[in-house]
């Protein structure tokens, strides 16, 4: 088995149901949290054309669209029991890291469906642990010695991002969520599905209704006419 | 001495009148008589001259022997409102009217066929209205699914449900859109009759709206009149009743498990397999906690932007079909299949205008199968 189907075994074994779901919950919430906001300070927004409220409204909701994907990994890690440790880096940054069953996942926004990963020292060095064979030793820079074992962890990303054209409830509010598995040198994706779209639930055969036909409505209405005794009784 | 028409019944022509918005002094004009003769009519004082009942058959268009058929009933219908403080006596007095010639022309029909046996769900509520709980509310349409072998999955025909334990559902058409549904508990008859205006409304909006007035049906029998004219009072058996037309239709566990996140877009998809308006499915959130009162307040704001409140109406609504009533129009099909002569006699027996009765039974007394007998051509 190569690392390939291995990795894609491991998803279709593993990859919790309850913690995409979870993510994908919460990812909704944080992205409409800025217009939700918004709208009940009662900002007067001129819809359909751009004004210089709604857009400073939108550049502040898209600086700030990264922390949206950092607080559902972790309250999608806390819902599910999963293990959250941060990481800190050198620009003093800290980037949250959840493991869960034989998964860690980092969280990454995105403007595209056909998104590649974004380039950074830290996730290079987690995607290197996409392997059975390494055993990883990260430099997490917030202990003084290396306890965190991420060995034989598959590297995974949440990938989430709005349209972000307009400052409206559709165009700041999650339009994309994908869960992406890279390489180990983090500038592609092996295995990647969308979760909007119900992508990853058909794939992986997560069902939306409980399994069985829904039960069958009979029609009971019936009408029997009287005999011709019984209608003079009822006279 | 009194003089005109012996048999004449003062009780019809107030029906007749209601049931066509007319008030008196108008009807008086219609008539060429004064208001005071018109009042004694109705109260019984005088009887018109025969002429008179002719143009009051014209007028309102009912048959003429419509004012000399027997009553079946003196009381006005208790009938739940929606909508009670906006809608005005007349237009109540209409459909007061409508709910009275159905629940004749049942009792009629009712001697040539045999309706299904009334067969409501059994549930363990408090006594008195006023100490059902939310719970009991949920609890209450949780049996009713189980009843009716539903579980948790949408109901596909909200009329056929009503129907299959035994309650006829009217759809008359009402002018008054704020007159958007009706129950009535009918003593002569034993069994409720609910319905639904069939004029303003949407599959959706239908369904909910038999809901509603079966939730009235189940859990209101101990309301009162008095109870009803009480504002407060009237509010929280509204509020009850919105309840359990919102479990019913779409039931607790169901909406946790479908509903992820609250949004339009979700709702209108929801909307599609549940068919429950997006508006309601708001309301349903909110009462469940699924959202707060500002999540629910912007939603309704957003659904305002849509346009989903305004004629234009939901996704879906101009597509599903609003569901069809049949108990009453089956009834009339059994007595046409007896013979034709039997159609006649309904006819008399049930001296409604033709389009009263399309609408209360979904047909008319005419024969809709032909009579003639087509022979083959010789070769």
């Amino acid at each position: 088995m190569d690392s390939l189907e291995r990795l894609d075994a491991d998803i279709r074994a593993n990859l919790s149901k309850g913690f995409v779901e979870a993510a994908e919950s919460r990812l909704h919430w944080e992205y409409s949290s800025s217009f939700d906001d918004a709208e009940r300070r009662g900002e007067r927004f001129v819809y359909d054309r751009p004004d210089p409220i709604t857009q400073a409204l939108l550049e502040r909701h898209m600086r700030t669209r990264a922390s949206f994907g950092m607080t559902a990994l972790t309250a999608a890690a806390f819902d599910v029991g999963a293990d959250v440790e941060h990481l800190l880096l050198a620009n003093g940054q800290r980037k949250p890291v959840v493991r869960t069953g034989c998964f860690c996942f980092i969280a990454e926004t995105i403007h595209d469906l056909k998104h590649k990963p974004a380039f950074a020292a830290y996730k290079t060095g987690l995607a290197r642990a996409n392997t059975a064979i390494r055993q990883l030793e990260l430099d997490l820079g917030d202990r003084p010695f290396h306890t965190a074992d991420w060995s034989g962890c598959h590297l995974g990303v949440l990938l989430h991002g709005c349209r972000g054209d307009t400052f409206t409830r559709t165009g700041s509010g999650l339009s994309m969520f994908r869960i992406g598995f890279p390489n180990s040198a983090y500038d592609s994706w092996v295995w990647s599905k969308d979760v909007l779209s119900g992508q990853l639930s058909d794939d992986l055969g997560w069902t939306k209704m409980p399994l069985g036909k829904p039960p069958k409505q009979y029609d009971k209405v019936a009408v029997r006419l009287r005999s011709a005794s019984e209608r003079r009784e009822t006279k | 001495m009194k003089r005109g028409v012996a048999n004449f019944v003062p009780s019809r022509l107030s029906q007749a009148r209601s049931r066509r918005g007319f008030k008196k002094k108008e009807l008086a004009e219609e008539l060429g008589v004064s208001s005071e003769a018109l009042r004694s009519y109705e109260n019984g004082a005088a009887s018109p001259l025969p002429d008179k009942v002719r143009r009051m058959s014209d007028v309102l268009n009912f048959p003429e022997h419509f004012f000399s058929s027997a009553t079946l009933k003196s009381a006005s219908p208790h009938v739940f409102w929606r909508d009670l403080k906006s809608v005005t006596k007349a237009s109540r007095e209409a459909v007061d009217a409508r709910v009275v010639f159905a629940c004749e022309a049942f009792s009629v029909l009712d001697e040539y066929v045999e309706f299904p046996s009334l067969n409501l769900p059994q549930l363990k509520l408090p006594e008195h209205w006023s100490d059902i709980t939310d719970y009991d509310i949920e609890a209450a349409a949780e049996v009713c699914r189980l009843d009716w072998g539903l579980g948790e999955y949408p109901i596909p025909d909200m009329t056929l449900a009503v129907e299959n334990i035994g309650v006829p559902v009217l759809a008359p058409n009402i002018d008054n859109r704020k007159q958007s549904g009706f129950a009535h508990w009918d003593e002569v008859m034993g069994r409720p009759v609910i319905g639904h205006n069939r004029r303003h409304t949407t599959a959706a909006r239908a369904r909910f709206n038999l809901a509603h007035e079966l939730g009235h049906i189940l859990l209101h029998r101990s309301v009162s009149k008095e109870d009803l004219e009480n504002t407060e009072f009237f509010d929280y058996i509204e509020k009850q009743a919105h309840r359990f037309a919102g479990a019913l239709l779409f039931p607790r566990t169901a909406f946790y498990r479908e509903v992820r996140y609250a949004s339009l877009s979700v709702f209108e998809l929801l909307k599609r397999d549940w068919n429950i308006s997006i508006t309601a499915q708001i309301v349903r959130a909110r009462q469940l906690g699924v959202i707060d009162k500002n999540r629910a307040t912007s939603l309704f704001v957003a659904a305002g932007r849509e346009g989903y409140r305004s004629a234009k109406g939901e996704p879906y609504d101009d597509t599903v079909p609003v569901e069809e009533p049949r108990m009453l129009r089956r009834a009339v099909d059994a007595v046409e299949d007896a013979g034709e002569m039997h159609l006649e006699l309904l006819k008399h027996r049930i001296p409604l205008p033709e389009d009263e009765v399309q609408e209360l039974v979904g047909r008319t007394f005419e024969p809709t199968i032909s009579n003639v007998i087509h022979l083959r051509r010789p070769f």
